[in-house]
């Protein structure tokens, strides 16, 4: 009866002792998953900084003349012959602008969506192979919408900077 | 008696060696807190600092002593900042300090197309296309810097009408080191 008693006591006290590690491992992960997690106030910088970048691509103005590259947009959907091709135009400053000004991985793309057309207006600029930035923790949109349903998208994984 | 006495003693010594150690780890426990605390406040006193000038970041950049005014159009209502306003503001940044409190430096830089030289701007032939950055505020030096993309644009005349070129430039804050 006593030994009973003892195995018991025993097998209790081995499940408590098992509690407490889960519970501590639990308590473990929760923290590691909050320390890894990207702060906020970083996101919304970087967030903030594509969204600004979009506009500046928008309103840059091309030497074609003088249009900005949101009206090269709206030229290259009338399929006008404006500057010989506003599609191939554009596409060539939006990806040097891109080059020169984001260190991350990108993708610009310029569509039409509507019911009657729903086609690419430019080759999507990618400077990753596989995409919107496969694997990342931080993928970033902007998007802006333009006269007669264009959707310019940028998608941008910003190299995360780490401040000292 | 004297066996009860040895006894009484040893177990005092014992006593005493465990005080002697709850004092010693109890003491380590404190210095590490203490350092721990230091640490966080280093911490949190940075993250406020980059609070700080993530929000002037974007104070800056509604400044209607650098926007563009109505007469730029649909660029006014983006993040546009008029190139000749920032020349006027970059000759007399002095007066405006107490806008900038907080931070160890503010500059808009050309991006794109990228300029000729990175000279200050200032008055003189080929404005604004002469020189690579304004210089908004400095002070002291910087610990680290943010930066975000703002439409840079020019307001131009060919005799008949009035019209506006844009380019892509940065403003750059400086968070300021701590002492």
């Amino acid at each position: 009866m006593a030994i009973k008693d003892e195995n018991k006591k025993g097998q209790q006290e081995m499940i408590g002792f098992a509690f407490v590690i889960v519970l501590v491992v639990i308590i473990g992960l929760v923290f590691l998953l909050l320390a890894l997690r990207q702060p906020s106030s970083i996101v919304e910088r970087e967030s903030f900084r594509v969204n600004n970048l979009l506009n500046g691509i928008s309103y840059y103005t091309t030497e074609c003349e003088g249009k900005n590259i949101q009206q090269l947009i709206i030229e290259c959907q009338r399929r006008s012959f404006i500057c010989e091709d506003p599609c191939n135009l554009a596409r060539e400053e939006i990806s040097q602008i891109l080059e020169s000004s984001l260190k991350g991985d990108y993708s610009f793309t310029a569509r039409v969506e509507s019911e009657v057309e729903d086609r690419d207006l430019i080759d999507p600029i990618k400077k990753e192979a596989k995409g919107e930035c496969p694997g990342k923790r931080v993928v970033l949109k902007a998007i802006s919408v333009l006269p007669n349903n264009i959707l310019v998208k940028l998608v941008s994984c910003p190299v995360p900077k780490t401040s000292s | 008696m004297s066996f009860k006495n040895k006894k009484g003693q040893v177990k005092m010594i014992e006593t005493v060696m465990v005080l002697l150690v709850l004092v010693f780890l109890f003491g380590m426990i404190m210095i590490f807190y203490a350092r721990f605390q230091i640490f966080e406040i280093d911490r949190i006193a940075k993250q406020v600092d980059e609070a700080r000038a993530d929000s002037l970041l974007n104070r800056i950049i509604g400044m209607p002593e650098l926007r563009c005014s109505l007469s730029f159009g649909a660029a006014s209502e983006i993040n546009c900042l008029d190139t000749y306003k920032l020349l006027a503001f970059s000759q007399i940044r002095e007066r405006f300090e107490d806008e900038f409190a907080g931070l160890s430096e503010a500059k808009i830089v050309r991006d794109y197309p990228a300029p000729r030289n990175q000279e200050q701007c200032s008055f003189g032939n080929n404005y604004p296309s002469n020189c690579g950055e304004w210089l908004l505020f400095k002070k002291g030096v910087s610990r680290t810097s943010f930066d975000t993309f703002v439409t840079l644009c020019t307001q131009k005349g060919n005799g008949f009408a009035a019209f506006y070129e844009c380019e892509i430039g940065r403003l750059i804050v400086g968070v300021p080191k701590r002492e």
